[in-house]
C-alpha cells in the first residue's frame, strides 16, 4: 500500500513529464489489444515510422515557438512552398543535397521574416504567421496555376521514404539534439522563461528578441527538413499540399500535454509523445476497422479525454497568450 | 469528482463505439477513398457499394480523405495496414507514390472519378495499377456542345461561364471550347462571356458571380462547370437572379429536380458514379480472382444529363436510383461482363456497360 502511494506521489510530482508518456503507452496498449497485435506488426511499424517523420520534425521545431508563448499557423503552407522551391532548385542545379539545403535555409529565412514582422511591427505572432500562411499559399497556387496542373519532382527522394534505417537514425538523432537543446542549453531555458513572462525575462537580462529569432530559425529549419520528407512521400505538390498540417502540429502538442501558453512547464515530451500518439491514434483507429463516419467522432472523444486529464493536472489554462 | 466522472463517461463512449463498429469477414476487402460520403457522389458510391456487398464476396472500407497530398498517402498506408486487397481512390492525388505503395504491398489500385494523367510512363506498366476513368468521354468538347444545344434550344443567347480553375479541372478548357464553338455555330449572334474561374470558397464565389452578372447585365444564362448546383445556384437564388439567368450545370444535388421544375435550371447532369464504381470494382475483383482481361489505362463512363422532364425522370430512375437493383448497373449485368463470372466476357463488354446512356439503359431494361 505504501509502495502504491509512493508511486502515486511520484506520478503526481512529475505529472507534466509522465502523463504524455503514460497516455502514449495506454494508447499503444489499447490499440494492440483492439487490433490483435497488428499495430506492432513489422509492416505496420514501418508505416508508423514513415508517418511519424514529418509531424515529429514539425512538432520538435514548433515546441520552441509554443514554449515561448508564440503561435504559428503557417507550417502547412510553408511546407508546400518549400517543396516547390526544392523541386525548382533540383531541376535547375541537378544536385540533390543543394536542393535540400536550400529548402532548409529558406524555411529558416521564412520563419525569420515571420518573427521579424511580429517584433518590428508589434504584431502578435498569430497574425504574422497568418500573413506568412496566406503569402505562401498564394505563391503555391500561382506556381501550380502556371504549370497548369500539379508540380512533380524529378528528384529521386526514395531514400527519405523507403530507407527505414535512415528514418529511424534520423528520428533518434533529432530526438537527442532537441532534448539537449530544449532541456540543457541556455536557449531552451530562456525560451521557457520568455513563455512564463517576457517582461520579467527581459528585466533579468534575457535578450528576448534574439531568443525569439533563434527559436523561429530553428522551427523554420525543421519545417524545411519536414518538407524534404513531405516531397519524398508525395513526389508531387498540389494546391492543397500541406493544408491542415498546422492543426496536426497543434493537436499533437496538446495530445502530448503541451500548455500552449508556454513557459516553464513546457516539456519536450509533449512534442515527442504527442506526435507519436497522434500518428498511432489515426493508424490504430483505421486498423480496428471503424467506419469512416465514426473516426472523427472517436478521435474527438479521445482528444477530449486526454486534454481533460492533462488540464486536471495543472492550474493554468491550455490556450495560448 | 465531476471531471473524473466526465472522463470515465467519455472513455465508456469510446469503448462502446470501438466495440460496436469493428467487423471481420472472409470477403475481399476493398478500401474506398472519397472526400466525403455526404454529397451526391459520396452518397451514390456508398449506396452502390452496399448493393455490391449484398451481391458479391466483397466488403468495402470507406475512408474520408482530404485532398491534402500527405493525408492521401497516410490513408493508403493505413488501409494497407488494415489488410485490404484493393483500393479505389476517387481521385488522382499523388498517383505515382500511391501506386508505388500499393504495388509494394501487392494491392490493386484504381482511380474512379478521374483520368490517370500523372507519370503515366511509370504507373501504366505497373501490374497493380488498374487505371483511371474518363468522366467526360474521349472528347470532352462533345459534352460542351451538348450543353450549347440545350442553351440554344432554351433561347439563351448571352451566356456566362463559370468553372473551377483549369488547373483544378483539367477538362474545363476543352468543354468550354466545345460549348463556345457549337453555340456560335447554332447562333452566330450569341455572346459567350469570358469565363469566371473560382476555387471552393462559397462566399467568394457568391460575390464573384454577382459581380460577373452585374458587369454583363445582358446575361440570360450561365453554364456552370464547377459543381454548378452547389456553388452557383445558391448565388443566383440569393441575388434574386435565378428567374432571369437560367442555369446549365455540370453537377447535381437534391435541389436540382425542383430547380428544373421551376424553370431555373435548363440542363443538369453528373458523372454516373455507379458506372464508375462498377468499372473499377469489376477490374479489381477479377484480378483478385486471378481471371481477367487486358484493360486500357483509362476506362470510360457516361455523363448523363437532363434537359426535359422525361430525361429528368430517367436520370432519377437510373443515375441516382434509390434502389440500386434498378440503377444504371445491376449486379447481374455486371457479372455478365466480369471474367470471374463469365469466361467469355471481354473488356469491351465492360466498357459498353459502363458507358451506357440513359436511353440505352432504359432500352435494355424494357
Amino acid at each position: 500500500m505504501n509502495l502504491i502511494y509512493k508511486i502515486y506521489l511520484k506520478i503526481k510530482t512529475n505529472s507534466s513529464f509522465l502523463i504524455p508518456v503514460l497516455g502514449f503507452l495506454a494508447m499503444v496498449l489499447i490499440f494492440v489489444i483492439l487490433t490483435g497485435g497488428q499495430l506492432l506488426s513489422v509492416n505496420n511499424l514501418k508505416i508508423l515510422v514513415r508517418q511519424t517523420v514529418i509531424i515529429y520534425s514539425l512538432s520538435l521545431g514548433m515546441l520552441f515557438i509554443f514554449a515561448q508563448g508564440s503561435f504559428d499557423i503557417s507550417a502547412g503552407a510553408v511546407i508546400a512552398l518549400l517543396a516547390i522551391i526544392m523541386t525548382i532548385v533540383y531541376d535547375w542545379v541537378n544536385v540533390l543535397w543543394i536542393a535540400l539545403l536550400i529548402s532548409i535555409i529558406i524555411g529558416a529565412i521564412i520563419y525569420g521574416i515571420n518573427i521579424f514582422i511580429s517584433i518590428k511591427f508589434g504584431l502578435i505572432t498569430t497574425i504574422s504567421s497568418l500573413a506568412i500562411m496566406f503569402i505562401s499559399r498564394g505563391i503555391v497556387t500561382l506556381a501550380i496555376q502556371n504549370t497548369g496542373s500539379i508540380i512533380s519532382t524529378s528528384a529521386n527522394l526514395d531514400i527519405f521514404r523507403k530507407n527505414y534505417v535512415l528514418l529511424i537514425i534520423y528520428l533518434i538523432t533529432i530526438t537527442i539534439i532537441f532534448v539537449v537543446l530544449f532541456n540543457h542549453t541556455r536557449l531552451g531555458k530562456e525560451v521557457k522563461t520568455i513563455g512564463d513572462n517576457a517582461d520579467a525575462a527581459l528585466l533579468s537580462g534575457v535578450d528576448v528578441n534574439k531568443i525569439k529569432i533563434i527559436s523561429y530559425l530553428v522551427a523554420g529549419a525543421m519545417v524545411g527538413v519536414a518538407s524534404i520528407f513531405f516531397l519524398a512521400r508525395t513526389s508531387t505538390v498540389s494546391e492543397k499540399a500541406g493544408v491542415g498540417m498546422e492543426m496536426d502540429i497543434i493537436i499533437s502538442l496538446i495530445l502530448g500535454g503541451m500548455n500552449l501558453s508556454g513557459g516553464a512547464k513546457s516539456n519536450i515530451n509533449a512534442a515527442i509523445f504527442g506526435s507519436l500518439s497522434y500518428v498511432i491514434l489515426s493508424n490504430g483507429l483505421m486498423i480496428t476497422g471503424i467506419e469512416a463516419i465514426w473516426i472523427t467522432l472517436v478521435k474527438g472523444l479521445i482528444f477530449l479525454i486526454i486534454v481533460l486529464i492533462t488540464v486536471s493536472q495543472r492550474k493554468t489554462k491550455l490556450i495560448p497568450k | 469528482m465531476k471531471k473524473s466522472g466526465l472522463i470515465i463517461g467519455l472513455v465508456l463512449c469510446v469503448a462502446i463505439v470501438l466495440a460496436s463498429c469493428s467487423s471481420e469477414s472472409g470477403a475481399y476487402k476493398i478500401g474506398v477513398l472519397m472526400y466525403n460520403y455526404t454529397d451526391i457522389q459520396g452518397l451514390e458510391v456508398k449506396a452502390y457499394g452496399e448493393y455490391l456487398e449484398d451481391n458479391f464476396n466483397v466488403e468495402f472500407e470507406y475512408v474520408v480523405v482530404g485532398s491534402e497530398d500527405d493525408k492521401h498517402v497516410q490513408a493508403i498506408e493505413n488501409l494497407i495496414a488494415q489488410g485490404v486487397d484493393g483500393i479505389i481512390s476517387g481521385y488522382e492525388t499523388v498517383l505515382k507514390n500511391s501506386v508505388d505503395l500499393t504495388s509494394e504491398a501487392g494491392i490493386y489500385y484504381s482511380v474512379m472519378l478521374a483520368k490517370a494523367t500523372q507519370d503515366l510512363d511509370t504507373v501504366s506498366t505497373n501490374e497493380y495499377f488498374l487505371g483511371g476513368i474518363e468522366q467526360f468521354g474521349h472528347d470532352s468538347s462533345e459534352l460542351g456542345a451538348k450543353y450549347a444545344e440545350a442553351a440554344n434550344e432554351a433561347g439563351l443567347s448571352h451566356i456566362g461561364i463559370t468553372s473551377f480553375q483549369p488547373f483544378l479541372f483539367l477538362d474545363a478548357p476543352n468543354i468550354i471550347s466545345g460549348f463556345n464553338s457549337r453555340l456560335l455555330e447554332l447562333n452566330p449572334n450569341a455572346t459567350v462571356y469570358d469565363p469566371y474561374y473560382h476555387m471552393f470558397d462559397v462566399a467568394e464565389i457568391s460575390n464573384g458571380v454577382t459581380n460577373y452578372m452585374t458587369e454583363n447585365s445582358e446575361m440570360d444564362g450561365i453554364f456552370a462547370l464547377g459543381s454548378g448546383m452547389d456553388f452557383i445556384y445558391p448565388a443566383l437564388v440569393n441575388s434574386g437572379q435565378a428567374e432571369k439567368v437560367k442555369l446549365l450545370t455540370l453537377g447535381y444535388n437534391a435541389s436540382s429536380g425542383q430547380a428544373f421544375m421551376n424553370d431555373e435550371l435548363t440542363m443538369g447532369g453528373t458523372s454516373d458514379v455507379t458506372q464508375a464504381l462498377a468499372y473499377s470494382f469489376a477490374l479489381i475483383y477479377d484480378h483478385l480472382e486471378g481471371t481477367y482481361y487486358d484493360h486500357e489505362i483509362n476506362g470510360s463512363i457516361s455523363y448523363p444529363t437532363f434537359s426535359s422532364k422525361n430525361e429528368l425522370d430517367l436520370f432519377k430512375k437510373y443515375t441516382v436510383a434509390n434502389d440500386k437493383s434498378q440503377g444504371s448497373v445491376t449486379a447481374e449485368e455486371l457479372k455478365q461482363v466480369m471474367k470471374s463470372f463469365n469466361e467469355n466476357a471481354t473488356y469491351q463488354d465492360l466498357l459498353e456497360l459502363s458507358t451506357r446512356t440513359l436511353d440505352e439503359i432504359d432500352e435494355a431494361r424494357s
